[in-house]
């Protein structure tokens, strides 16, 4: 029987649960903090030699046929309901604190980590590459005669914090490329990855998928356990989400035959055309999905906008912001109407520029609704906080002057015009252009940060030549 | 005679570290009342702040802290006002944050941010900036009285730490600030030394000139590989020059080394700081000066933080031990621009201790909620707490004084017999200090892929 941390209990000190190749493992051996959850964690003691499997013997999944590691997380799928997945709630209580999140939008977000597991979701994932070559040793005459095969990986992942979605991703991805996965918890997402393993577990806890995954914390940069952990010998890959201080650690044991996947942290913004300005019904519809796009998570996810550059005249702009202002103080399926304010310094910026008027205006107040700050060039501060920086342009080629490599998703209004800049926009590093009001949508089938990432997952290797003889030479 | 008047007096009181009135945090409560009645008509963005947090009447401490400005606010300007030349709105910018009217002030033809200063200074502004590492110099606004309270305030608190020293302009004194720069401290250093030293032996870290343009172009240099302007010849031109810089100032900062270890058989004052003495310490045991070799009475001020500089530890012992000299020549301070005069470090408490004038606030981490230990009336009372430091300085003329820093404190609150308190007893900056690393998010910013692709 699984035990489930006190992390409602204000007395115990929150015990963060290791999952050891289906085995929960929950000790207090070691003593951690966390500003997140407002004090010290405990986890069990880490035994390295548990936490890599030995390239000596094949990963438990690594002969698994695709098609059953699809029912399985089906399987999971339909117990990854947080109203009786008492794993999920402790996770959703640890992010109520942890993440800027209100227990609504976090609930939601944990109720929706199924739609990853479902079966268009995994089938799209699988089918960039097709099952075919993840099952098998595929015959080619196509640049000489060779079989090639999408063999399972070793892979190391640490993966953001910042929402449940990107554990449930990195499981989902990794049983489909079939290979062995440790997980570095993230100081602030500490029970998601292992609530989805544990509900793995509880469904089988032999299933070959289960036994190919572990997940544990330790402190990011802890040389003794990374200097150990992180070589050639044990993993193939490392896939990291973004953080500065994390990829300088990771880096230094980058080398020849451990690889670098990286998910960098990202942000994106808005081009909203002068179609919006048609009529009243096309101008709210345009404010609508610009505000849907600011507060998706609140604004603290890559795909949250952060500047709009919008194609009109200072009137009719602060028209469009005040239509706009409004629906941020609106609920969305993934943000609050009263949400999150900004930090005190980025405050403190906005009030001095609503003292600057008419060069700059401020729209809305610090009350959580949302505040929108217009003005003739992008503001110097980072966006966050519901908080959106609306520069009026004569063309939207000069919002996308804005773009580097850092931006991510871009929407565009009305969607007919995307055509026309996205060629520049991928130019200027852009991954994503979408309709605005669409940046959450996306997901498994789709590249992320420009590849695909189960490609990018597994070894392509090759078999060359004649294998007349062999059981497989024969079909 | 107002409360705010009776604490003000106390600046040119060498002894106000010990002759703080018996009711202090009192006249201290009465006098911001009458700071901010003031200031509310002069400092538009600190009235709308009242307003929206419906402070009026300071009934405790706790109702300073939602009136404190960020010290990042002395840099909220847009950076395209400096860049496209709108001097017009820089002064409309710091019109929001000056206590004076600024009015009278020629724009025409400013070239850069320095020249804009000069301007504001002829104009009886006395803006003076702060370069910060994040490429965006602060600036800040001070009247003439400012500047002659910042002089008597801090050569008091040397001389109340060090009684022997008198300012008698008899002996060599060496400043470690650059001789001309738009920094707060060159101007204290340069009247302070002027005060001590003896004509014509004041030394300063170095010759060059700084800029507060250096600061904002090397921001811009940020901002144009960011956007991906800049090409790598430009990228490249722009590292050689900074070396160039580099170099330059350390060649005359080993001029500067050199000649306080050729003064060592005299009497001498140094200012500086930790970082620098103790690259002295290690060049003059380069050259085999022995341990002690400096003349008993020299004194010496320590100012500032290790500001991010990676020493060794046991530093001051090192440093201590290559001069030699009496622990009671040895004053440290606790300063910041923001704040009016430093704090003095008194070795009976082991702390740094706060004037009367200023009312220190030790605020949570995010700087929203008091920390000072109180009684039921708000007032401070006993206890040790660790927090931001935060401060109302209610000595300034030029500006509304209470300010958030970014700095971690630990403070004893409780009382000491002869002096005054309460006493900082340690400082780290909160940037320094190590931050959750794993803590990870997707949300990022163009920061994160060029930082650490220009050295500079």
């Amino acid at each position: 029987m699984s035990e489930v941390a006190a992390i409602t209990n204000s007395e115990a000190t929150i015990k963060v649960p290791h999952v050891i190749q289906g085995r929960t493992d929950i000790g207090h051996a070691v003593t951690h903090h966390s500003r997140d959850l407002g004090g010290a964690f405990t986890t069990a003691e880490l035994k390295l030699n548990e936490l890599v499997w030995s390239r000596l013997e094949q990963g438990p999944a690594f002969d698994m046929p695709v098609a059953e590691i699809i029912d399985f997380l089906i399987e999971t799928g339909r117990h990854l309901n947080i109203k009786n997945n008492r794993y999920l709630q402790e996770a959703a209580t640890a992010a109520v604190k942890a993440s800027p999140l209100g227990r609504r939008i976090v609930e939601n977000t944990y109720n929706d980590l199924a739609h990853i597991f479902s079966r268009n979701a995994l089938e799209a994932e699988v089918a960039v590459i097709g099952a075919e070559v993840l099952d098998g040793w595929q015959k080619t005459t196509s640049g000489g005669l060779h079989r090639v095969r999408a063999f399972p990986p070793r892979m190391l992942h640490i993966p953001a914090g910042n929402s449940p979605v990107v554990s449930a991703l990195t499981i989902a991805r990794g049983a489909l490329c079939k290979g062995v996965h440790l997980i570095k918890l993230p100081s602030n997402d500490l029970f998601s990855a292992t609530a989805i393993l544990r509900t793995m577990a509880d469904i089988d806890p032999q299933h070959p998928v289960v036994r190919s995954f572990s997940a544990a914390y330790w402190r990011g940069g802890d040389e003794r356990i990374e200097a150990n952990l992180y070589r050639a010998q044990y993993f193939d890959k490392v896939v990291a989400w973004g953080g500065e201080a994390s990829m300088r650690h990771i880096q230094k044991y980058i080398g020849p035959g451990l690889e670098l996947v990286s998910f960098d942290p990202k942000t994106s913004f808005s081009l909203i055309g002068r179609e919006a300005f048609a009529s009243e019904e096309s101008l709210r519809d345009a404010a609508v999905r610009a505000a849907d796009d600011v507060k998706v998570f609140n604004q603290d996810a890559c795909v949250c906008s952060r500047f709009q550059f919008v194609e009109g005249s200072v009137e009719e702009v602060d028209r469009f912001c005040a239509l706009q202002i409004a629906a941020l103080g609106e609920d969305a399926h993934y943000g609050d109407g009263v949400g999150p304010v900004p930090p005190k310094e980025v405050r403190e910026e906005i009030e001095m520029l609503g003292m600057l008027e008419p060069v700059y205006r401020v729209f809305g107040s610090f009350d959580g609704r949302g505040v929108i700050v217009r003005s003739d060039e992008p503001v110097g501060f980072h966006p966050i906080g519901k908080v959106v920086n609306v520069v009026p342009v004569k063309s939207l080629a000069e919002g996308v002057a804005r773009a580097n490599v850092a931006t991510q998703t871009v929407g565009v209004y009305p969607p007919s015009r995307k055509a026309e800049l996205r060629n520049a926009l991928a130019s200027a590093g852009v991954q994503r252009i979408v309709p605005l009001g669409g940046a959450v949508e996306g997901g498994m089938g789709h590249p992320h940060d420009a590849f695909y990432p189960l490609q990018r997952f597994v070894r392509w290797v090759s078999d060359e030549g004649s294998d007349e003889g062999s059981d497989e030479g024969t079909d | 005679m107002s409360a705010l008047d009776q604490l003000l007096g106390l600046i040119n009181d060498v002894n106000c570290f010990n002759n703080a009135p018996a009711n202090l945090r009192e006249l201290q409560l009465a006098s911001a009342q009458e700071r901010l009645d003031q200031r509310r008509a002069q400092v538009a963005v600190l009235d709308k702040r009242a307003r929206e947090a419906g402070v009026d009447q300071l009934k405790s401490f706790d109702d300073i802290v939602p009136l404190l400005f960020s010290h990042t606010n002395y840099k909220s300007y847009p950076e395209n006002f400096v860049t496209n030349g709108r001097w017009d709105m820089m002064n409309l910018w710091l019109q929001t944050l000056s206590t004076k009217k600024i009015t009278g002030v020629n724009t025409q033809g400013i070239k850069d941010v320095d020249q804009w200063m000069d301007r504001l200074r002829e104009a009886g502004h006395y803006v003076f900036a702060s370069s910060g590492t994040s490429g965006k110099a602060s600036f800040l606004n001070q009247t003439e009285v400012d500047r002659d309270r910042t002089f008597a305030g801090f050569l008091n608190q040397i001389c109340w730490q060090i009684p022997s020293l008198k300012p008698n302009r008899d002996r060599p004194c060496f400043c470690s600030v650059p001789r001309y720069s738009p920094h707060r401290f060159t101007e204290i250093n340069v009247l302070v030394s002027e005060a001590i030293g003896a004509p014509g032996e004041i030394m300063f870290l170095t010759d060059i000139p700084t800029r507060a343009a250096d600061t904002n172009r090397m921001g811009a240099m940020r901002t144009r590989i960011a956007d991906g302007t800049a090409t790598p010849d430009e990228t490249a031109q722009f590292e050689a020059e900074s070396k160039r810089k580099a170099e330059a100032m350390a060649e005359s900062m080993s001029a500067y080394y050199d000649r306080i270890l050729a003064s060592r058989d005299r009497p001498i004052f140094v200012i500086s700081m930790w970082q620098y003495l103790y690259a002295l310490a290690e060049r003059g045991r380069a050259q085999g000066i022995p341990d002690g070799s400096f003349h008993p009475d020299t004194a010496i001020m320590l100012g500032g933080g290790l500001k991010g500089a990676q020493l060794p530890p046991g530093f001051q012992d090192s440093v201590l031990k290559f001069f030699g000299i009496p622990a009671a020549n040895v004053a440290q301070t606790y300063g910041m621009v923001e704040m009016q005069t430093p704090f003095p470090y008194s070795r009976e408490t082991g702390g740094m201790v706060v004037p009367p004038w200023v009312i220190p606030l030790i605020l949570d981490k995010n700087g929203e909620k008091l920390l000072n230990p109180k009684s039921g009336d708000g007032m401070v009372q006993g206890g040790i707490v660790e927090g931001r430091m935060a401060l109302l300085d209610l000595s300034i003329e030029g500006r509304w004084g209470g300010v958030i820093t970014g700095d971690k404190v630990m403070v004893d609150f409780n009382k000491h017999p002869t002096i005054n308190g309460p006493f900082i007893q340690s400082i780290t900056r909160y940037k320094d200090l190590e931050e959750g690393e794993d803590k990870l998010s997707c949300a990022g910013t163009i920061d994160s892929y060029v930082r650490g692709s220009i050295n500079v």
